[in-house]
């Protein structure tokens, strides 16, 4: 199911006071094949998006479901969050994390006041489908699949539709799809002739591989240092939702995305992670088109020495993107 | 007698700036840190003017005093000197007028700063050195009697970066402080002008370098002083002297000037990055400097206000000094 507009309106008087209104800024080169804004969602609290869907899924529980605390399954953004609400609120937040994940992404939470639970990555990923973790009795927030965090997601599109009412296309970081879908569904209600484009990484893209073949498939992983999107695979229901809503996924180089970080930091002068600045590098190529074009630069998450190690380097120097 | 600015006079700067300046957006630091170090009663507003056009505060001087010219002087064009910053603001408003602009920039200037300065189309000159680079700026301005704009001494430039102070304070409830970088002293001139005018009872700090505290010495010793030797991390906060306009305007409307030093600066460029998700280069991080710094325990549980003043630093450079 998707969230209509009404969900979404209600989502941002939910959100109001949790998640903060996010300026939305022109990406200052001159030569570029389009008119790029960023929208920047690496400015919230816990340095992403995911703050609006956790804000409103919680917002949306009773008193009864607060009471056991909340879990979630994440690498790091949703489990922030998660815990960040959670905190405001004194209820528990246990996180399901995948042992792969950034070191610093678990401090964050451990600092945030989140339990950490790592699991191998495998065992993680059933704990999206089976939608709860076995010893933890806590109410599930689901990442991307569920409706609320969804609806959360889809204020971004609120603000940015106030803010450029003749945006001609948006570019979305897709790692679970509920940042894509949310959004999608906003702009198809308040403006069907934009453009939405997911974003995805090379070596990390399976919605492009299942929409090409018109059915969920499972690519060659090869992780990079843009962590906070990409996997093997795609949930087949949020495939379907995608697929009925935008107009395509862009993929970017693991440099292209490093040579975009770069950018944003030295003429905007924020740091964008990977995720964040992959639709940046994606409408840098021009497969986004012309016109006015926001990129939604989801979150702000990098390690100090993979961040270090990109800056050090002149652009297209970026070899692989695993070493840094 | 030195006048002081007025509410008046602010409002019509910011109205004759226009659409070429944006209004920067103010920011509030919610990181989890923030409680951690300052107490959870503590609120911090960023105003985040890296985000303006050019990406500092000195585009609005310098188009203030460049749109206060007479045709004749428009024609025969403008001429400044920088480190970087104001030589890229001075390129971008003579480019938005119009008219031609050279500048003379220190051969250090980072090269991001060159790079920006050239893509708004000004000719540019390097110089060995600020002295150097004086002589020859009064030069061209002689020679070719182009008009100089200066980086930081003038009520124009007073004016131009008191619409950032009063936009600020329409912007947030009022504050208890706000913490304004110094370089030369045109930004805190202004800024702690408008702070003044809107809201009496807030305190004005000025943060500068250890390495280059002109300010701080003049006001101590009551008159504009210079300093023999500028030494500090924070190459857009090392203006060798106080002049007179400026340090007036100072003396009158700020509380106390702070000192930090390179090791604290560093410490706050990573905070703002890890914290904020900033890329600032250190003048950009010197009022979080001065909060988390010398500041922490007199504005514990308080409003405060920072200027996060600009940034232009290249990737590299950066990276280095965060490392």
């Amino acid at each position: 199911m998707l969230p209509t507009l009404d969900d979404i309106r209600q989502a941002r008087d939910a959100i109001q006071g949790s998640a903060l209104r996010t300026p939305l800024v022109r990406l200052n080169i001159s030569d570029a094949p389009a008119e790029i804004f960023l929208k920047l969602e690496n400015l919230q609290p816990i340095g992403s998006f995911k703050i609006r869907g956790a804000a409103n899924a919680i917002a949306h529980m009773s008193p009864e479901q607060l009471a056991r605390g909340v879990v979630t399954a994440s690498a790091g953004n949703m489990a922030q969050g998660a815990a960040w609400r959670a905190r405001e609120l004194g209820i528990p937040c246990t996180v399901i994390a995948p042992e792969t994940a950034p070191a610093t992404k678990i401090t964050a939470i451990e600092r945030l006041g989140g339990r950490v639970i790592k699991v191998p990555f495998e065992r993680w990923w059933q704990t999206f489908q089976e939608r709860s973790f076995p010893g933890v009795d806590a109410s599930f927030i689901h990442a991307f699949d569920d409706p609320y965090v969804m609806s959360g997601n889809g204020t971004i599109a609120l603000e940015v539709v106030d803010d450029l009412p003749d945006v001609d296309a948006i570019v979305i970081p897709w790692g679970g799809g509920g940042l894509t879908c949310g959004i999608a569904a906003a702009m198809r209600a308040l403006k069907p002739d934009c453009r939405v484009f997911a974003a995805e990484v090379a070596g990390a893209a399976p919605l492009a591989a299942s929409l090409a073949a018109g059915s969920p498939q499972v690519v060659d992983y090869q992780p990079s240092f843009v962590d906070g999107i990409g996997s093997k695979t795609v949930f087949p229901q949020m495939f379907e939702r995608a697929r009925a809503l935008i107009d395509g996924s862009l993929v970017a180089g693991v440099d292209e995305v490093a040579v975009a970080v770069r950018l944003i930091a030295e003429r905007n002068r924020v740091i964008a992670e990977g995720a964040g600045a992959c639709p940046v590098a994606c409408a840098l190529s021009g497969k986004a088109g012309g016109g006015k074009i926001v990129c939604i630069v989801s979150g702000g998450n990098i390690d100090l020495h993979k961040l270090c190690a990109i800056f050090g380097q002149q652009p297209g120097q970026q070899s692989s993107g695993a070493k840094p | 007698m030195i006048p002081a600015l007025t509410l008046d006079e602010i409002r019509a700067a910011r109205q004759q700036l226009g659409d070429r300046i944006v209004t920067t957006p103010v920011h509030e630091w919610e990181g989890s840190l923030r409680a951690e170090m300052l107490g959870p009663q503590t609120r911090v507003f960023l105003k985040l003017e890296l985000l303006q056009r050019t990406g500092t505060f000195k585009a609005r001087g310098a188009l203030l005093n460049m749109l206060r010219l007479t045709p004749d002087e428009l024609a025969r064009g403008v001429t400044a000197i920088s480190a970087g910053n104001h030589a890229v603001a001075v390129a971008y408003a003579a480019k938005a007028l119009g008219i031609h602009a050279k500048v003379v920039m220190i051969k250090t200037a980072n090269a991001l700063r060159v790079e920006l300065c050239r893509k708004y189309g000004a000719e540019i000159e390097f110089a060995e050195n600020a002295h150097i680079g004086f002589e020859r700026v009064k030069q061209v301005e002689a020679e070719e009697g182009r008009a100089f704009i200066h980086p930081f001494e003038g009520l124009r430039t007073a004016l131009g970066t008191a619409t950032l102070g009063l936009e600020f304070c329409e912007q947030v409830e009022p504050l208890d402080a706000v913490i304004v970088p110094i370089g030369g002293g045109g930004l805190c001139a202004g800024v702690a002008s408008a702070v003044k005018l809107s809201w009496p009872d807030c305190a004005v700090y000025g943060v500068e370098p250890t390495g280059a505290d002109s300010m701080k010495r003049s006001l101590a010793a009551g008159e504009p002083r210079s300093i023999e030797r500028v030494a500090t991390i924070a190459d857009s906060l090392g203006a060798p002297y106080a002049a007179p306009i400026t340090f007036e305007l100072c003396r009158r409307n700020v509380d106390d000037v702070v000192l930090v030093s390179d090791d604290e600066l560093r410490e706050a460029m990573r905070l703002m990055l890890r914290e904020i998700k900033l890329a600032v280069e250190p003048a950009g991080a010197s009022a979080m400097a001065a909060l988390v710094g010398p500041l922490r325990e007199k504005l514990r549980g308080h409003r405060v206000g920072l200027i996060v003043c600009g940034s232009n630093i290249d990737a590299a450079s950066y990276a280095k000094l965060i490392q």
